[in-house]
Formats: structure tokens, sequence, C-alpha cells
């Protein structure tokens, strides 16, 4: 059933993954050899966020399959604890299995995440507070990189120089085999990064329809302290709301 | 990229909600008469004014910047325009010129001719040296500090202390570009 699966997840392990539970045992004797229990494999962190939801009910099970020998790689640690983001109650539920929306940051200048929604995250790697910040270094560092790398602009400032938000091109989107990573900074600071399966389309007006969902809910809520974590229900309800219906 | 930013800010002004202009020149007028009565002080009354003003533009941007569709100004003209043409006409319903600007290009008067905050107001002797409109100024202020710009503002003509007009000099103090905010060995 997974065959067109198995070929996403073969960079480091050529195991067909066709059959569940048989191939458990192999990685264990062929890479453990190599490399101690505790080694992380950073390449891996980056492929296997999430799996592409085919819209299987029995996704948790295929979770299971294909995430086999990750689990087993990392001492099996990762589905069974879901660390909940200290921001955010975790969005993961049953039944969105047709939901294509996997993971939301929101992050202000400062680095401070306001935002972390999952609804669909089989492997967490790392917890939440470094999984954040490591996000947001990504992000930045991209942004500065692709400034200094654009062709038509005549700007010759050095690498590493501190960027205005809305100076140089804008960076939208990444997209692995496994997710597509799409991302909206405005000029006030405030940045949305939305983690999607990668047929995705061009997703920069659902990231603007989901800042307006933003201004509205939280930023016009008098109790809330511009820069803190958000805790407004009634944007999260709305928010997960839209994300149900994105393509 | 958010489409070109509109040169004038009709089309956003349509489409935002509005509310009767009396409630709010009343209800502002009501915020300033406590003001008064709880400070006393004329000039305490003027920071608060400002202070309010400046929480208020730190949550107006994002407004702004999401219903208007602007993209980032490529400078401090590009900057007083947008705010003069499409800001002031989206929250007041009036729009403002753009005057009087300096040699460097760093510092500009924006005039209003009509201002939605002073009808029906006058000032009596005791608070003459009132700033009424100083909330004005602070949301200014907050607006830009959130698109990492810091300025000053302040007033130079004001109609309720007998010009014809009331004119806001804005002067910018310096950009801030956004630093990695975590240490490197965290």
């Amino acid at each position: 059933m997974s065959d067109g699966r198995a070929g996403s997840n073969s960079g480091l392990t050529k195991l067909s993954l066709a059959v569940p539970g048989r191939n458990t045992a192999r990685p264990l004797t062929r890479n453990s050899s190599h490399h101690p229990s505790g080694w992380k494999d950073p390449i891996k962190k980056y492929r296997n966020p999430l799996l592409p939801p085919s819209g299987s009910r029995d996704r948790e099970e295929g979770g299971e399959r294909a995430h086999g020998p990750a689990m087993q790689f990392f001492g099996g640690s990762s589905v069974a604890e879901i660390a909940p983001s200290p921001a955010a109650p975790p969005g993961t539920a049953t039944g969105l299995a047709r939901n294509n929306g996997n993971m939301l940051y929101i992050f202000n200048r400062s680095g401070v995440c306001l935002l972390y929604r999952e609804w669909h995250r089989p492997l967490h790697t790392l917890d939440a507070q470094q999984d954040q910040k490591l996000m947001f270094g990504l992000l930045f560092s991209l942004r500065s990189f692709t400034v200094k790398m654009d062709p038509t602009s005549v700007d010759k400032g050095n690498l590493g120089v501190p960027l205005l938000p809305g100076q140089g091109c804008s960076f939208h989107s990444f997209r692995t085999n496994t997710y597509k990573l799409s991302f909206m900074e405005c000029p006030s600071g405030i940045k949305i990064i939305l983690v999607t399966h990668p047929k995705t389309g061009d997703m920069r007006e659902p990231l603007r329809y989901i800042y307006n969902i933003y201004v509205e809910y939280v930023i016009k809520n008098p109790l809330y302290v511009p820069g803190s974590p958000i805790k407004c229900e009634l944007f999260v309800t709305n928010l997960d709301q839209y994300v149900k219906t994105l393509v | 990229m958010a489409p070109l930013a509109p040169r004038t800010g009709d089309a956003v002004f349509a489409n935002v909600e509005r509310v009767n202009a009396e409630l709010f020149t009343l209800t502002y007028g009501a915020i300033v008469r406590q003001l008064l009565t709880d400070l006393e002080e004329v000039e305490e009354v003027n920071k608060q004014l400002d202070q309010m003003g400046y929480n208020i533009g730190v949550r107006l941007i994002d407004e702004f910047l999401a219903k208007s569709g602007v993209s980032s100004c490529v400078d401090f003209r590009e900057t007083a325009d947008v705010i003069a043409k499409v800001g002031f006409k989206m929250f007041l319903g009036v729009t403002a010129s753009v005057t009087n600007w300096d040699a460097e290009g760093t510092s500009c008067s924006l005039v209003l001719d009509d201002n939605p905050l002073v009808d029906f107001v006058e000032l009596p002797d005791t608070c003459q040296g009132l700033y009424y409109c100083n909330i004005l100024s602070g949301v200014i202020r907050g607006a830009l500090e959130m698109v990492s710009m810091k300025t000053e503002v302040t007033w130079i003509r004001d109609m309720l202390h007998g010009d014809d007009a009331y004119e806001l000099r804005v002067k910018l103090l310096k950009q801030v570009p956004e630093e990695y905010p975590y240490k490197d060995d965290e």
C-alpha cells in the first residue's frame, strides 16, 4: 500500500517499507553498529517531520510503518511522546487525516514564538523551545542569504548585516520531497510559517488571510499584550477552521 | 508579494467598518476630560495622551498592513506619503498633505485641514497648554516604531490654539534593522 511512499524515505535506508513490522529489526542491526544510540541524524530531522497525508484512515499505522526505521533510530522516543509547546495546546487531533495544514508557527520580530500549532506531526525530534528557536534561526538566516544572493539588487552590503523587514527580495517557500514550508513576513516583523504537504500550491493568499485573522482576534483584543504568546481561544478556533479548508 | 500600495486610501476606507463620527468625537472628548480631572496638570495629560497613542499605534500598524496591503516603503518620503494618504484616510476618514521636507529628507510636516477629533471643542483658559490631539502623535510614533523607524512627532500648528490648520512635524531619528535575537551559544 505504501510503495509510493517508500521512495520518499529511501534516502538513508534503502529499505522497502511495504511490509509492516518486518523492517523494524533490520535498521537496528544495520545502523546501530555505525552510530551510538543517541546520535541524531540532522538530515533526518528535516526530512521526516511529517508524513504526506494520503487521506488514509490508518494514518497512525502508516506512521508507524514508514517511520519504523526512524523511530528505532532515535530510540523509539518520537511518536510516543508529544511535547506540547508552552505557547498553545497541542493541536494533534484524531480525524484530521484530510487536513493539509501540518504545522504553523507565528513569530514576532524579537524571535518570540507567539503561536505554535500542529495538526499532523508524527515525529518530534527536539523539545518545543529548541524547535522554535531553530525554526526562527533558519528563516532569519535564509532571508539574509536570499537577499544577499539576489542577482537583481544593487546593494553591496556584506552578509550578516541586519536587515530592515522590507528590504531586499522576499522569500516565500521551500519544498522538500516530504513537505513544503511557506513563509510570510510583514513589515511589522510578524512572521507566519506554515508547513504543508509538498504538492501544495502558492500559499501567499492563505498566509495573508491568516494574518488578517491574527489582526482581528489578537491585535484587537485589548487583553492581549503584544509580544507575548497568544492565548486567545477565538483566534485559535478560527485558525483551525480556516486551515482545515486549505487544499 | 503584496499588491502595489493604493495611492489613495479611498478603496480601503470603503472596505473597513466605520463608526459614527459623533460617537467617536464624543468618546475621545470624554477621555480627555477624564484625564484632565484625574491628572489636573496639562503637561501630564499631554504625556498620557502620547502614551495612549503609542499603545494604540503598536497595534494599529498590523491592522493597517493587513487591511491596506501596502508593501514596505523604500524610504521615508514614501512612508510619509502612505501615512498621509492611506493611513489617515483609513482610520480617520480624512487625508493629510505632506509638506516642508527638509534637506536630507528625514523630516516633514503632515497638515490636516479637517480633524474629526476636535469637532465641537473649544479649549478653556485653564487648559491653554493642552495638545488636545496628542494621541495622534503617539499613534504615529508607535506605528513607525514597529516598522523599525524611530521618530519624533511634535505639533507645530493647532487650530484650538488659534492657528489655521493642524500641522504635525514628523522627524525620523533612525532606522533600526532587526538583529538576530538569540545569543550564539544558546
